[in-house]
């Protein structure tokens, strides 16, 4: 499982970084799976499972664990600027103002990186979440490489790297803060697809768009506000997160079903089979008219 | 797609409840008691936002819930959670009559950690432990 983390770690630190200057050895990075082609096949039950490849089923492709992690300064500084000035740049980031306690001196509660406590509630803030990290393991040497950690996970209270990947190590949750990402989708399948669609590629958009017409009316049910005691699941990528069918207690991740060519990459090899299609005509028309070219030739002779 | 409806409908219907609302459990005899917290609603079409804390609760009445000494993510009876309320309940690690492992989540907006949006399906989420 190490290992794997670290062919993960390898891969992301031949890539530029996002800018971050306080990214420090120890960090976990967040990445995206671009393609996952031959994904391992999951079923929905043990028994009787042929969704994907009949002859192996893995309904179980990990468990989910918490990690400890904290928020850079400059990333919540710099989300926070992106969203709230859609055409700013880089430079215009600013400070977020933390909530604290009210006081005579400050009744709003509110703090600026100007104040004095401003570093101690930032601390605090950040001693809070949890990310939520994926071992995977039966599946773990076809997807290793594709694996991604939905995002920036930083390590500021001296874990080393492996305290962090290692999910065996026993995880003090009094210490700090996680965060993992995770996708809420309705229980309807029929409300699932554009949702889907719309965080699909462009090039799976446009492929399914050739074939499905009336999407719009789909995307407009995709806005559906969460309500309290909907029945949601919980998707990240091809994956979500299951209760284990042979052990209640347990929570597993599983693999979303259907092919295993449901992907991006299907959607470009759908393009690069039509462009050799168009050429196979052009090709064959050619052929014929040469044909019957010759012919007329020969007939005229 | 029977099947996967099948799953979904057992194994992962996670119920919200958000962290607004009435009190449940005023009566139950705990040294904590004193620190009663303000217990989830179970009003339905109660709008859920960034920030929000929330329980998870698969359909079996298990709770989502991460434990304490290995930090897996499992599912949980929580018990006496009818009388004093899985907020009351969870927001008390210390209490011996609790159970060893978090199931309270902050959901949380890490591209703007201040929003206080209404969360939509389809939005990505992160759960942050409380």
């Amino acid at each position: 499982m190490v290992t794997d983390f670290f062919l993960l770690f390898f891969y992301f630190s031949n890539r530029s970084g996002s800018g971050i200057p306080d990214w420090k050895h120890g960090s976990l990075i967040g990445a995206q799976i671009e393609h996952a082609p031959d994904l391992g096949t999951v079923g929905l039950s043990r028994i009787g499972s042929n969704i994907r490849n009949p002859s192996e089923v893995n309904d179980n492709i990990g468990e989910v664990h918490a990690m400890p992690t904290v928020v850079p300064h400059s990333v919540m500084n710099k989300k926070a600027s992106s969203t709230e000035e859609s055409g700013g740049g880089k430079d215009q980031a600013k400070p977020i103002w933390l909530p604290g306690p009210v006081t005579p001196e400050n009744e709003t509660g509110w703090y600026s990186k100007k104040d004095p406590l401003y570093d101690k509630l930032w601390k605090d803030r950040n001693r809070v979440s949890v990310l939520f990290l994926f071992e995977f393991c039966g599946v773990v040497e076809n997807i290793c490489t594709f694996f991604f950690l939905t995002s920036i996970i930083f390590s500021s209270y001296s874990y080393s790297f492996l305290f962090l990947i290692s999910p065996h190590n026993n995880f003090p949750l009094q210490v700090p803060t996680v965060v993992g990402c995770w996708t809420f989708m309705p229980k309807e399948q029929e409300k699932c697809a554009p949702i889907r669609r719309n965080k699909a590629s462009k090039e799976a958009r446009s492929a399914i768009a050739k074939n499905e017409t009336g999407s719009k009316g789909d995307e407009t049910q995709a806005k559906v506000e969460l309500t309290n005691l909907d029945e949601v699941y919980l998707e990240q990528d091809w994956f979500y997160l299951s209760q284990d069918p042979d052990d209640h207690a347990n929570t597993c991740l599983r693999q979303l079903p259907g092919t295993n060519r449901d992907s991006a990459e299907i959607a470009r090899e759908a393009v690069a089979n039509g462009a050799r299609g168009g050429r196979r005509k052009s090709v064959r028309s050619i052929c014929r008219c040469c044909l019957l070219l010759f012919v007329v030739v020969c007939c005229c002779c | 797609m029977k099947a996967l409806i099948f799953v979904f409908a057992n194994f992962l219907s996670l119920f919200f409840l958000s962290s607004h609302g009435i009190k449940k459990g005023a009566n139950a005899l705990s040294p904590y008691e004193e620190d009663t917290i303000p217990e989830f609603t179970d009003s339905a079409l109660v709008s859920v936002f960034y920030g929000s804390t929330i329980a998870l609760q698969m359909s079996d009445g298990r709770f989502m819930s991460v434990e304490e000494d290995t930090g897996k993510v499992s599912c949980r009876h929580w018990p006496d959670v009818e009388e004093r309320g899985i907020r009351q309940q969870s927001s008390h690690p210390n209490d011996p009559r609790s159970v060893p492992a978090r199931c309270l989540l902050t959901l949380t907006n890490l591209k703007d950690v201040n929003s206080s949006d209404p969360i939509h399906y389809g939005d990505s989420v992160y759960l942050v432990l409380s």
